[in-house]
């Protein structure tokens, strides 16, 4: 670019101060506010899809054909060694881990409940969704509160920690984590050795060959089962067969997704098909990847390994169509407000343009008379405009960068009817806003596009100039 | 006097006035017809919440609250629901039994939530009732035992069709388990999958003989109000009338709804008060160009005495003019937009699956209070108020006899 | 040799109610190192002669030649190249560019032509001293005096090396003292340099200074005197 057209431009700016900020201002917020926006609604969409993804679906499953649609004992399939090395040969999967999925009512004691029934392979489960992670290990239960108590833990402590809702942790540095963040680290360090020893529990994770079971923290709850308790399992086995058994509580879990954790009850996948009388057989074949934005390619070449059309194949999106178009609908009406914002904002930038061609038009004509061609005058003016518009943006994404990094950082805890709501809907009740290029990326563009708009009007009259009328004035 | 300057000098710069006149036009109509959109929405799941799920209030032992196990009833729950009937606010009342089971055919089984109802009554609250599909009836109009209606949802996942078995297990007061088949006599469709897949009704005598419950009792007493806005009222009333029972109103029932129907207005007040903001940039700048070509004609007016406060007036009405027309044009073109897609409905039924399995209606009937128009145009003038303090004090910084000076 | 050639020019307006004829079979020639004063009331036409010579305003009829060229036959992109290469021009309103320094406004011009930048700025501070104006390159327009920025904008039209410099009315916004200054300066550069200027005034002493003053009533020339 050529500097003499650049200092022009750039000087042209500077030229009405008050005007060139409030413009930019305009702009700033616009994108400010978008940023915003943006960072937290893809936060929330990514915290929806991970505890739905990577907690439990993983992100391709392959099915008998139509499992999918009815979910019930008619479509299980067989899987031997052979078909999980084809599956597992694919360039782009990371983890195969078997599954067999179903019903049962779960009892102990006199409180009963409907429950997911997952039968997994303890260690390839653990591969793929770090199940032994989730095991927790202190919690803080009506007992433990008394022992608490009893050991000198301040009441109003305990009380804070109720209503922060987080009253299980899965290892020490969980605990210290956060417990410094809901009573502060000066009483976290102080008390913290008691914490350890009165709400420690016994909990393990499945061994390959285990006959017990991991049941889900509120389910657990629900059901005021503790380590070592026994749950009753009563449903519907293969081909009509009643299933029914009884299993030792090995371990309690915390699954992130709420809905899960009220109703999920893990145990071994032999354990689980002979609960069921359907030995061998699986319900589904849970797939991880490597990249996950090859999905849909992914998918592909699983449909030409298999050859075959007794599976089907599914990614995550195919299986929870309603999170999908959830996060759809939200997104869509999200961006519409955004664009009316940009549209608006275009408005004022187009307003802007045409005061200030307005009153340079005697400039410009003067211009065009000493010999400047006008396409010349026009990318002056044009590169004005985009500088004045460059401002803005960066300003605004300037302006928005600690924010969204600060709560990227420390998520937004949500508590009370809020958190509620958003467990009811089977998301962890936390904000952490997303922190990736592309929406700052999309957002900065689309403002931009909507301002190349607005200046063609305004640019476009510059070449309707008449020359002998501006001079006049 | 000032008044009508102050509109005349709008129109001297049409192009430029037409341009922010736009922009608040587009503005108020973009924020007016999706308040209008939002707020169709959510009326019309609050109606369908109210009329088919949660009634206005209902009434359950406390501990049923906490687990929802068979024991944990209302005792007489018929001796309270004759002293309620006499209540002037009450409409109608219904007693339930409703316990979670498991749902099995021949193929499958899935978890449900039973409930045990006298179907006479539970017309007077419920509309499920309404909601049979066409040919998928008769509802409870024979005698019939253990007859069952269930959701469209639940009947496709179990591959049901009327008159079809199903077996319910469940517990009994002694904590044993039973089974026992019921007949499908109708199949209802909301527009809440979740609740359709989860909810069936059979009558509450049926439920009480399987389960050895006491037929006096119930584990929820549902209320329907005559106005829904008296819920809170006659909520705290039965509070303290009955000590023992958990009184819930809608809200509380239904925290999402309850939620979404507090924050919508703030929500929507939200949405125009963004979209001001934004509209501020605009108008603040127009009128500081104003100001500034005008610096002449603004000295010579004070030059021949009219005073800073009127020169403040002038710019500030002219600013509120300015805005008002653009917030007048929008909130006018969004009522008529609302009142036609309120005839005709918004057809989302591409995210359909996405809307109602959330609860909601697919076809949009767009409508807004016109508390709401009236805040819209409040805050337009706001807008025009605050927009304008800045080149009006710009204006009032003018020294008449240096503004006269100046050339432009 | 002559470097413009005015033949049968017409041009006429269309006024509210009659048609206006501002330029009525004007037939004129300049020569290479003239200095031409063009004056009558105002209303006479003048200014639109000028425009016209300029090509910034179309002729009704006639032709204008500028060194063999009929610019009434040029594109309006190619009449703006034109001007750039062949013809300066000094406004009445001075018209510097106001966000560009002295030096910097006579660049620009040359900046359009596309000249390097040692010829730019060889050139830009010979245009300034010429016009006496060297210690000023620094100084944005509105830190000038009106007599100052004219001067800088005949260093501006200089800067091109045109054919001729057109000047429409140059002095009138000037005082006294400063026009002379103006007129002097213009005075010398055509004697030394040979710079063609033709200009339009209605001031006395402005058309002393000319040596040819060409007299314009209602479109026609009245009368086309030379000084010896």
């Amino acid at each position: 670019m050529n500097f003499i057209n650049l200092r022009l431009a750039w000087r042209n700016i500077w030229r009405n101060k008050r005007r060139t900020y409030i413009t930019a201002s305009s702009i700033m917020f616009a994108i400010f506010f978008a940023l915003i926006m943006r960072a937290y609604q893809l936060g929330v969409y990514k915290n929806m899809t991970d505890s739905v993804v990577q907690a439990y679906m993983g992100f391709i499953q392959i099915h008998e054909k139509d499992y999918w649609k009815e979910k019930t004992m008619e479509y299980l399939f067989a899987a031997n060694d052979d078909f999980m090395k084809k599956v597992g040969s694919i360039k782009n999967v990371s983890m195969v881990a078997p599954r067999f999925e179903s019903f049962a009512l779960a009892s102990a004691g006199l409180q009963t409940k409907v429950a997911i029934i997952a039968g997994i392979d303890p260690q390839k489960e653990n591969q793929m969704s770090s199940l032994s992670k989730k095991v927790i290990r202190y919690k803080l239960d009506e007992k433990s509160e008394q022992q608490l108590f009893d050991h000198g833990f301040p009441k109003e402590l305990i009380s804070t920690i109720n209503e922060s809702r987080t009253k299980s942790f899965t290892t020490k540095d969980d605990v210290k984590k956060k417990l410094s963040k809901i009573i502060g680290e000066a009483n976290t360090l102080k008390y913290l050795d008691i914490f350890f020893r009165e709400t420690k529990i016994e909990n393990g994770y499945l061994n390959q060959e285990d006959d017990g079971v991991l049941i889900g923290n509120r389910l657990a709850d629900f059901l005021k089962l503790s380590v070592g308790d026994t749950l009753v399992l009563m449903g519907q086995g293969y081909h009509g067969i009643s299933a029914a058994g009884k299993y030792p509580v090995r371990g309690i879990v915390g699954i992130p997704n709420p809905e899960l954790d009220n109703q999920i009850v893990y145990l071994t996948i032999g354990q689980c098909q002979k609960l069921y009388s359907a030995e061998n057989m699986l319900t589904a074949i849970s797939i991880n990847l490597k990249n996950p934005h090859e999905m849909d390619q992914t998918k592909a070449e699983l449909i030409s390994a298999l050859h075959s059309n007794e599976y089907e194949v599914m990614t995550w999106k195919e299986m929870d169509k309603v999170l999908v178009q959830q996060i759809d609908s939200d997104n869509y009406s999200g961006l519409i407000m955004l664009w009316i914002l940009y549209v608006i904002v275009g408005f004022g930038v187009f307003g802007t343009v045409l005061m200030m061609t307005a009153e340079r038009r005697k400039e410009f004509g003067v211009m065009v008379a000493l010999g400047m061609q006008k396409y010349k005058l026009g990318y002056v003016v044009f590169i004005e405009l985009i500088l004045l518009s460059f401002i803005g943006i960066l300003a605004g994404i300037v302006l928005s960068l600690p924010v969204i990094k600060y709560f990227a950082v420390n998520p937004i805890q949500l508590t009370g009817s809020m958190a509620d709501m958003m467990e009811m809907y089977g998301i962890e009740p936390s904000l952490p806003f997303a922190w990736q290029t592309d929406y700052f990326m999309a957002q900065s563009g689309s403002v931009f596009i909507i301002i190349l708009i607005a200046i063609a009007y305004p640019l476009a009259k510059i070449f309707a100039l008449d020359t002998m009328k501006s001079l006049r004035g | 006097m000032i008044n009508s300057i102050a509109w005349k000098n709008i129109w001297r710069n049409k192009l430029r006035s037409s341009v922010v006149i736009a922009a608040v036009t587009f503005g108020i109509l973009a924020g007016v017809f999706s308040a209008g959109l939002m707020n169709g929405m959510v009326e019309r799941r609050l109606r369908a919440a109210i009329e088919l799920e949660t009634s206005n209030v209902q009434l359950h032992n406390p501990k049923y609250i906490e687990n929802k196990e068979l024991t944990f009833a209302i005792n007489n729950a018929d001796g309270i629901i004759a002293s309620l009937i006499k209540m002037p606010e009450v409409k109608a009342i219904a007693k339930r039994m409703k316990i979670m089971a498991m749902a099995n055919t021949a193929s499958s089984g899935t978890g449900v939530v039973v409930y045990g109802i006298e179907p006479e009554k539970e017309k007077l609250v419920s509309g499920i009732y309404k909601k049979i599909l066409p040919g998928e009836g008769p509802y409870f109009e024979t005698d019939r035992k253990n007859s069952i209606v269930i959701g469209q949802k639940l009947a496709e996942k179990l591959k049901l069709k009327l008159k079809s078995k199903i077996v319910i297990t469940l517990q009994t007061v002694d904590g044993m388990m039973v089974n026992a088949a019921f007949k499908v006599v109708g199949i209802y469709k909301t527009s809440n999958s979740m609740f359709d897949e989860m909810n069936i009704f059979v009558r509450y005598n049926d439920l009480a003989n399987l389960t050895g419950f006491n037929e006096q009792n119930a584990h929820e007493i549902a209320i329907l109000l005559n106005d829904t806005n008296l819920s809170d009222d006659v909520a705290q009333k039965l509070t303290k009338q009955f000590p023992n029972l958990d009184v819930m109103t809608w809200k509380e029932i239904q925290p999402d709804l309850g939620i979404t129907v507090e924050f919508l207005n703030i929500m929507l007040y939200f949405y125009v008060i963004i979209i001001l903001l934004a509209l501020g940039f605009g108008i603040v700048n127009t009128m500081l160009m104003v100001v500034l070509e005008r610096i002449k004609e603004l000295g010579m007016l004070m030059a021949v005495g009219m005073n800073k406060m009127r020169i403040f007036k002038m710019i500030m009405l002219e600013t509120i003019y300015l805005s008002l027309t653009g917030g007048i044009l929008g909130i006018t073109l969004g009522i008529i937009l609302i009142q036609i897609f309120q005839q005709h409905g918004i057809d989302l039924s591409i995210y359909g699956e996405g809307f109602s399995a959330i609860g909601y209606d697919s076809m949009i009937y767009p409508s807004i209070g016109i508390d709401y128009y009236i805040g819209t145009f409040l805050l337009v003038i706001l807008t025009g108020i605050i927009a304008s303090i800045y080149p009006a004090r710009k204006a009032l910084k003018l020294n008449p006899a240096e503004a006269v000076r100046t050339e432009i | 040799m002559n470097v413009i050639e005015i033949k049968n020019l017409e041009k006429i307006y269309d006024g509210k109610s009659v048609p206006v004829h501002a330029v009525n079979d004007i037939n004129l020639t300049f020569e290479q190192g003239e200095f031409a004063a063009i004056v009558g009331p105002s209303g006479s036409g003048k200014t639109t002669l000028l425009n016209l010579i300029g090509g910034l305003d179309k002729p009704t009829s006639g032709e204008i030649i500028i060194s063999g060229t009929n610019i009434g036959e040029l594109s309006s992109s190619k009449m703006i190249d034109f001007r750039l290469n062949n013809i300066g021009f000094v406004f009445q309103a001075y018209n510097l560019i106001p966000v560009l320094t002295a030096k910097e406004n006579v660049e620009f011009i040359m900046h359009l032509q596309g000249k390097s930048p040692a010829e730019k700025e060889a050139r830009s501070m010979e245009m300034l001293n010429a016009v006496g104006l060297g210690d000023r390159a620094e100084s944005r327009p509105n830190k000038l005096s009106g007599g100052q920025q004219q001067r800088v904008a005949v260093a501006r039209a200089l800067a091109s090396k045109p054919q001729f410099i057109l000047a429409d009315e140059p002095t009138a916004n000037l005082d006294s003292k400063s026009a002379e200054t103006l007129l002097d300066i213009m005075g010398k550069l055509n004697k030394e340099e040979k710079i063609t200027f033709i200009f339009s005034t209605h001031d006395q002493r402005v058309m002393k200074k000319a040596r040819r003053v060409i007299t314009v009533e209602d479109g026609k020339v009245v009368s086309d005197k030379k000084a010896e």
